[in-house]
């Protein structure tokens, strides 16, 4: 069993070893393994003392299991073999958990893992040589420990989504860790004090408690000879995996039988008109309008984009309060709007194939897309203003005013036309599906689309309210209040401007290639390998050969490490940094910008924005450029532009 | 019957031309022809049968002639108006019913209804007493609270056809209307068809059923690896045989089954 779960898994990753999803795959393992290296070499580190080293091991351990547990929450998962493979297989549910379980040593994640653990035996050589040699079953050890930490927990997660108040934890989760990564790090000094101070011991016992520490403990106790205790700890955390095991194998079996997908829907219509129908005109832009307004709170998915943006506002803001910062608090409307923006990045997307509506209706398609603009900016817009409205009189950062006041209303009025044209532009279908669950379209190469368009979003967004926040700024600078109001008033018009401008470009651009658009929206990103084929594809026999449609593999590198610079540039080394040096914090050594003379701060951290931006403009640009030939070669000659170009010509240069 | 909105058409201008008229259409996916040089004429008034094998081209034909895929070359015309040239007075003129449909799955029948209505430019208490009497006729009533997405298949094709009918269409088009549709529900859409086309609607559907094209269509045409085989009313091309021993011929298809798979029995 196990043999033909590793064989068949095996089978879907050199499958998947190709193009888009092979760059993320590959980026993703890079990140995974320089965290894990990261994590080795802090075994060679200098401690205080021995308690020192096991209390800090405990707590990277820690860290690991956490990302074991809630990382697959986050990304969807392994879901390269899914349990409706296996339903109708007369197999024992245990049997089917030990298959599943062993393929889930095959791929890059356990390898990251593995090395991160490697830590264990290398700081217990350090110790001495039964430390080390026990090291080695710790490891092991722990690598089971993750492995099914994070098999558990997203079984219980699918549990956990199949009612709205699932979904709504699971976007908690999500949301706390957004928030931990935007504002987290001001909690550090906090963690220092509790870890150091008068709560040390109990810190460190509590600690020692988390099965996770229990292969640290067990390499310690080996250094000390207390071969009682390693037995003890080593023994413990081989039970836990076994109880783990047992509670994925029961997990699995309920799956089994009622399927991943509940039977009906958590949301049912109700049976007279609502609110909807009284806001919404009987017009053509009322019936779309309506239609959103209803898709906004009806699809789960919509909804929890929602409310992940909602509560990773809502901790970027509040995580620091436990530490007394409240200078963030403000942020938080327009933090969600930011994340609201970004994950909407794929509205046409999620409406698949039913695009059909729009396109045999005559002349719909600027309604649809005005419409869509508009209930947007109503649905993210102003729940995002009170937000705001209410935060700064309530934390008492009066100084925040205009610099929220000028940047809210540009990037909800600029995100609520980009949202229609980012998703319009490189299609990526997520069709919904009965009893669906939160994890669908975290997994396959949509995603990965997904991922580049909401990385793209979150900056777009931000640079789009430069303009109003640079006269903010200069108003703060010259303390001319005139300028601050000036900088709001061009905040607003550039929200309304660019709203109008993308929407048309958005309209436009549903209008020149609609029939292509529903195409991709039917068979899928790479729709001949991952799709059963449609009759229409069964008469095209051989589609367009899967080598043209794919990057070549220098081009997708390229990609990946644009990607991988854009972050780096844009967000940390770019606007962290200038944040910091703007409001005279200390800049931590890793910032470039600490290295130069204070006035330059800022400057460096605007041109690292500029480099990152960059980067990201090669991102969109090459992808563009590969999605054009992608559809060249579908529909060629393309009726967008209708060139007469030689098509096999083209699939041979293309597949070069 | 029709209400005076801005978007539901005249009467087409061009009195004389056919219902549906497609010219030299031809689709390419990669190297392959998938639809190869299609001429077919559905006269005003006619009830038309599309039927070829599986792969034979069928739905890339028909998504062609109503706008939802565009052609390598060729032209659709409905009524005389261009699918590609001028698709706001082609689209009001045509019913689309496509194959493997996606809908707004978060709405009601009702409210997927009364929104493509208000879209066409329908007035809302036209829209509402449209879609109670659609709802009603397709049995679809008793959905009026489940959210499309909670439908069978043969209850998705059902209010995939009242999308259809609801801007009352010169012409209908529609991928295989009778799959997966039960045979009460599909003798209630037979009487619909029959009763649009008695008023003189046009239909073209496509099906793998010959009894129900016989029974139905009075033309219809074969298609078959992306060419029309035979094409014409239905007398003409049955030439006093069965339309399925006649299409079986020109498909040139062989029907297997009969060997292997001995272990199957065992």
């Amino acid at each position: 069993m196990a043999g033909v779960l590793i064989q068949m898994k095996l089978a879907v990753l050199r499958r998947s070893m190709t193009g888009q999803r092979a760059a993320s795959m590959i980026a993703g393992g890079a990140i995974g393994l320089a965290l894990a290296i990261g994590t080795l070499l802090l075994a060679f580190g200098h401690f205080q003392n021995e308690d020192a080293a096991v209390a800090f091991l405990a707590l990277v351990m820690l860290v690991w299991a956490i990302g074991w547990l809630f990382g697959p929450m986050l990304t969807g998962g392994d879901a390269t073999l899914r349990l409706e493979y296996f339903s109708l297989v007369s197999i024992r549910p245990r049997q089917l958990a030990t298959g599943l379980f062993a393929a889930g040593f095959i791929g890059i994640p356990p390898v990251v893992g593995l090395v991160a653990c490697a830590i264990l035996p290398a700081y217990g050589a350090r110790l001495g040589l039964y430390a080390g040699l026990i090291g080695i079953p710790a490891a092991l050890l722990m690598l089971l420990f993750l492995v099914l930490l994070s098999k558990v927990g997203i079984q219980a997660l699918g549990r956990l989504t199949q009612s709205r108040l699932g979904w709504e934890l699971s976007s908690l989760v999500v949301g706390f860790v957004l928030g931990a990564q935007n504002t987290g790090w001001m909690d550090i000094p906090l963690l220092v004090r509790v870890l150091s101070g008068k709560w040390a011991a109990q810190a460190g016992t509590a600690l020692k408690i988390l099965p996770s520490s229990w292969p640290v403990l067990a390499v310690d106790a080996a250094a000390r000879s207390q071969w009682g205790r390693v037995a003890e700890t080593l023994g413990g955390l081989a039970v836990v995996c076994a109880a783990l095991f047992v509670a994925y194998a029961l997990l699995l079996g309920r799956h089994l039988v009622r399927g991943t997908a509940s039977g009906r829907t958590a949301v049912r219509a109700p049976s007279g008109p609502g609110l909807v129908d009284r806001v919404a005109p009987d017009t053509r832009f009322g019936a779309v309008f309506g239609k959103e307004l209803r898709m906004w709170g009806r699809d789960l998915r919509r909804a929890r984009f929602l409310s992940m943006a909602l509560w990773g506002g809502v901790f970027t803001g509040v995580l620091p309060l436990l530490d007394g910062h409240v200078v963030i608090l403000p942020f938080v409307g327009i933090t969600t709007a930011l994340f609201a923006g970004a994950l909407a990045s794929n509205v046409y997307g999620l409406d698949a194939g039913a695009l059909w509506l729009t396109l045999v209706t005559p002349a719909a398609e600027r309604v649809d897309v005005r419409a869509r603009q508009l209930a947007f900016a109503l649905v993210v817009g102003v729940p995002t203003l009170l937000l705001t409205v209410v935060l700064i009189p309530v934390s008492g950062q009066n100084w925040a005013w205009p610099w929220l006041l000028a940047a809210l209303p540009a990037l909800v009025g600029a995100s609520s036309g980009l949202v229609p044209l980012v998703s319009l532009i490189g299609v990526a279908p997520f069709a919904d599906r009965p009893g669906g669950s939160p994890m669908d379209g975290f997994t396959d190469e949509s995603s990965d689309q997904v991922r580049v368009k909401i990385f793209g979003m979150l900056f777009g967004q931000i640079l789009l309210a430069a303009p109003a926040l640079a006269l903010v700024l200069a108003g703060t600078l010259t303390h001319r209040t005139a300028l601050s109001v000036a900088g709001v008033l061009v905040g607003v018009a550039t929200g309304v401007g660019l709203g109008w401008l993308f929407g048309w470009l958005a309209r436009r651009r549903l209008e020149k290639a609609g029939p292509e658009i529903l195409d991709l929206m039917r068979k899928g990103v790479r729709g001949p390998v991952t799709d059963a084929p449609t009759e229409a594809e069964e008469a095209a026999g051989a589609m367009p050969s899967r080598v043209a449609q794919e990057m070549s593999g220098a081009r997708t590198a390229l990609v990946a490490l644009l990607v991988m610079c854009g972050i780096l540039f844009t967000i940390p080394q770019g606007l962290v940094a200038l944040i910091l040096t703007v409001l005279n914090a200390k800049v931590p050594g890793w910032f470039v910008a600490a290295h130069v003379p204070h006035a330059f701060g800022p400057l460096v951290a605007l041109a690292s924005v500029v480099v990152g931006a960059c980067a990201w403009t090669g991102v969109v640009t090459i992808n563009l450029a590969h999605n054009r030939r992608q559809r060249e070669l579908a529909h060629s000659p393309d009726g967008l532009e209708r060139r007469d170009g030689d098509l096999d010509d083209e699939g041979v240069t293309a597949s070069r | 019957m029709r209400s005076p909105s801005r978007l539901v058409p005249a009467p087409p201008t061009d009195e004389r031309a056919p219902a549906l008229c497609l010219s030299a259409l031809s689709k390419r996916f990669g190297h392959k022809l998938a639809v190869d040089q299609v001429d077919l004429v559905v006269p005003r008034g006619s009830f038309y049968g599309l039927v070829g094998p599986n792969g034979a081209g069928k739905t890339t034909l028909l998504s062609m002639a109503v706008g939802l895929l565009r052609p390598t070359a060729g032209t659709a015309r409905i009524f005389g108006a261009d699918v590609w040239a001028d698709p706001t007075r082609a689209k009001a003129l045509v019913g689309v019913l496509p194959d493997g449909m996606s809908l707004p799955e978060r709405l009601t029948g009702r409210e997927l209804l009364t929104y493509q209505g208000l879209l066409r430019g329908l007035s809302r208490p036209e829209v509402d007493a449209r879609t109670t009497e659609l709802l009603d006729v397709l049995e679809l009533t008793e959905a009026n609270r489940t959210l499309v997405i909670d439908y069978s298949t043969g209850m998705r094709k059902k209010i995939g056809l009242a999308t259809a009918l609801l801007h009352a269409p010169r012409l209908l088009v529609l991928d295989e209307p009778f799959e997966a549709v039960d045979p009460v529900s599909a003798a209630t859409i037979r009487t619909i068809l029959n009763r649009f086309v008695v008023g003189g609607g046009s239909v073209i559907f496509s099906s793998h059923v010959m009894a129900l094209v016989e029974q139905l269509c009075d033309h219809v045409a074969v298609i078959a690896a992306g060419r029309v085989a035979a094409a014409g009313p239905v007398e003409e091309v049955r030439g006093g045989r069965g339309l399925e021993e006649v299409f079986v011929e020109l498909v040139g298809a062989r029907t297997g089954g009969a060997e292997g798979l001995a272990w199957l029995a065992s």
